[in-house]
């Protein structure tokens, strides 16, 4: 089978305004499948939101190759074919619930009656229904970026590329997410996930699979499979799998640091 | 596996509970009450406008002015439907329903007869429409008129109900109460100000000159309101067709400059430094290039006191967009031009509106001052200038107030659109 997405050699540097370049990602090789649901995982600086960012053609590589459903990047990012959330939900002050929904259903030009139907079903699967005509600022952070992973959904792209979404949340609201997220991605056949974020446990919970970068440059340092029960709940947590791997995955990001 | 995911549901269920939902407060606010206070206020202007028999008045006098009668009907008609309000609300309630009705009739009434001198009653008992729309004479047929003056007095007072039932005032009566503890202080200020200034304004017997005392100014203003009306009528349009030209070009070209990056680079700094230039100064130039007397040189300088400001304050607003929210739109492959429509320009608007805001101030100032270097004896400025040289200084004082009033209606009416247009906006969100 061939992966949703391939990066081979990739490298990106960011040019300095006066002291020469930084190397944020260095040679970077990864295969992703269909249907996986991805972690980047590393320190601050280690160019995981940067790997997303060029996964996503919001940021051209200095060399390699990105393929995206088979195309590359800037080909996928023209046919949408991945959704975004990011730190902050980024919804628009001036828009209802339900029309921050449908921004991206506007921009592609759907019928209008479609725009309705697909945005209330949309809130309905994160369970925002009754909030569709309330602006983003009468919610709560959560249920903020509850609407935004509603809005990368609504047009049913087969990725869905996160970073740090839950980062700015509290602990609790955050484990309320993660399993909310693990329904979404279940509900939906076929969903590939890239998931960045620097919380070990949030990464382990979630993911089929780990990557584990590490800093200055950025290098790919370890991929680790996870091979935890699906589906995942409050249990998944206490099993004793559950610490093996986020040792194992905090291991590899000290491993990293040290190199 | 069960227990499992009803366990995902239990912890999700309590979601909205705990999860606060902040309300929003807009039935405390008095803009509504304001409103309706205007509404009636204009059913009153405008009857007076329709009925030749009350064209004689002093009150029916102060508001007839070709350019000054459209305006009204055009406000009336506004705030008619401001007062409406939702369909969906306004069709439960068959009361309020019925009252909106006869407003409507009214409103469409007073419309027809004020800008297209089209009078429907005149037309429905067979009386000549010059009647209703020329000055009354000693021969005038009186008592053919009086059936359809009947009739449209009716239909005043009726919409003077209609108002008052739909705003019902009585059900707000703890609103009021609260607005009235908020805004004791100010109140009691501005009240305790005046009492002061006229005692102390008396017992030290100073000159009229020198600073009349309040009651004698309100006294001029009572008397002198008609011939205040006209001249700040006057007055006002020259700041609003010059904040009209000014900000609309302001804001056209700050989108275009905003457009080509280039272009703003270059035109920038000289905008800012334009901006920092008393523009008020070239005043008198103006009056000599389009002539004292020509309402053009006051527009021309109010268009150029405002256009800076909106010109610079939009080209801010569309660059100040988060550059999270431009990426989003980028995963979108979304072009050029739906950012600019769905993102820049919403994002622009506050900072256009505060400009606009500043502008109000700005246009009334240019309009008032450039007045002061000669124009239109039918002017405001004129008036205040020619008042205090001839030692007629409550008439000055009271014209003054009149210019203050309308700079602050003007202001109003910005604010209000303001809200209208982004009811989103941090500033209006109320805890």
């Amino acid at each position: 089978m061939t992966p949703i997405i391939s990066i081979q050699n990739l490298t990106k540097r960011f040019q300095g305004s006066d002291s020469g370049s930084v190397l944020a990602l260095d040679n970077i090789n990864l295969n992703i499948e269909q249907g996986e649901f991805i972690s980047l995982i590393g320190p601050s600086g280690c160019g995981k939101s940067t790997l997303l960012r060029v996964i996503a053609d919001l940021i051209q590589p200095t060399s390699g190759t990105v393929t995206v459903n088979g195309k590359p990047a800037p080909q996928a990012r023209k046919d949408r074919d991945y959704g975004m959330v990011f730190q902050n939900a980024t919804l628009y002050d001036w828009r209802t619930i339900l029309k921050n929904v449908q921004l991206p259903l506007e921009i592609m030009n759907y019928p209008k009656p479609e725009r309705d139907r697909r945005a209330r079903e949309m809130l309905s699967l994160v369970e925002l229904g009754e909030f569709e005509d309330k602006y983003p600022w009468q919610l709560s952070g959560g249920m903020q970026q509850r609407v935004s992973i509603a809005r990368a959904l609504s047009f049913e792209p087969k990725i869905l590329l996160m970073d740090e979404p839950f980062g700015a949340l509290d602990e609790m609201t955050r484990e309320r997410m993660n399993n909310e997220l693990l329904r979404i991605w279940k509900s939906i056949k076929g969903m590939t996930v890239i998931f960045v974020t620097h919380s070990i446990a949030e990464a382990v919970y979630l993911s089929t699979k780990v990557v584990v970068l590490s800093p200055r440059p950025g290098r790919l340092s370890e991929i680790i499979d996870i091979p935890l029960p699906q589906p995942r709940g409050s249990a998944t947590r206490e099993m004793d799998d559950f610490f093996h791997l986020s040792t194992r995955v905090r291991n590899a990001l000290r491993f990293g640091v040290e190199l | 596996m069960t227990n499992n995911s009803s366990f995902l549901t239990a912890t999700m269920k309590p979601t909205s509970a705990f999860d606060d939902v902040k309300d929003d407060h807009s039935e405390k606010r008095l803009g509504r009450d304001f409103v309706a206070l205007v509404t009636l206020f204009l059913i009153v202007v405008t009857y007076h406008l329709q009925n030749p028999l009350l064209l004689e008045l002093q009150f029916g006098q102060a508001w007839r002015n070709p350019s000054l009668q459209p305006v009204l009907g055009v406000a009336l008609a506004v705030c008619v439907y401001i007062l409406a309000g939702r369909w969906k609300d306004l069709r439960r309630d068959t009361v309020k329903l019925v009252a909106m009705g006869i407003l409507v009739v009214f409103t469409a009434y007073v419309l027809l007869d004020i800008i297209l001198h089209i009078n429907l009653l005149a037309l429905v008992t067979g009386v000549s429409q010059d009647i209703f729309h020329a000055e009354l004479s000693e021969t005038s047929p009186l008592a053919s008129i009086e059936s359809a003056l009947t009739i449209s007095s009716l239909l005043e007072y009726l919409a003077l109900i209609a108002v008052i039932i739909i705003w019902s005032p009585w059900k707000r009566l703890g609103v009021y109460a609260e607005a009235a503890r908020r805004n004791a202080a100010p109140l009691i200020v501005a009240i305790v100000v005046l009492v002061l200034l006229e005692v102390l304004l008396t017992v030290f017997n100073v000159q009229q000159f020198l600073l009349p005392k309040p009651s004698v100014i309100l006294g001029r203003l009572f008397t002198l309101y008609d011939q205040l009306i006209t001249v700040g009528w006057n007055t006002f349009q020259n700041a609003l067709w010059g904040f009209v030209w000014g900000c609309g070009l302001g804001i056209l070209t700050g989108l275009v400059s905003a457009r080509f990056t280039n272009f703003s680079k270059a035109l920038m700094p000289l905008a800012i430094a334009a901006n920092s230039v008393p523009i008020i100064a070239f005043a008198p130039i103006f009056n000599t290039w389009f002539g004292a007397l020509n309402p053009a040189s006051k527009v021309a300088i109010v268009a150029v006191l405002t256009y800076f400001p909106a010109m610079i304050s939009t080209v801010k607003g569309l660059n100040s967009v988060d550059y999270r929210s431009l990426e989003l739109m980028r995963s979108y492959a979304a072009t050029d031009m739906e950012i600019f429509r769905k993102l820049r320009f919403p994002s622009a608007l506050p900072f256009i509106f505060s400009a606009l805001k500043v502008a109000t101030t700005l246009a009334m100032i240019g309009a008032i001052v450039s007045e002061y270097f000669g124009g239109s004896t039918k002017g405001l400025g004129y008036r205040i200038r020619e008042d205090a040289q001839l030692f007629r200084y409550p008439e000055s004082w009271s014209a003054i107030i009149v210019a203050a009033a309308l700079g602050i209606l003007f202001y109003m009416v910005v604010s209000a659109v303001e809200r209208g247009m982004m009811p989103w906006h941090i500033s209006f969100r109320e805890e």
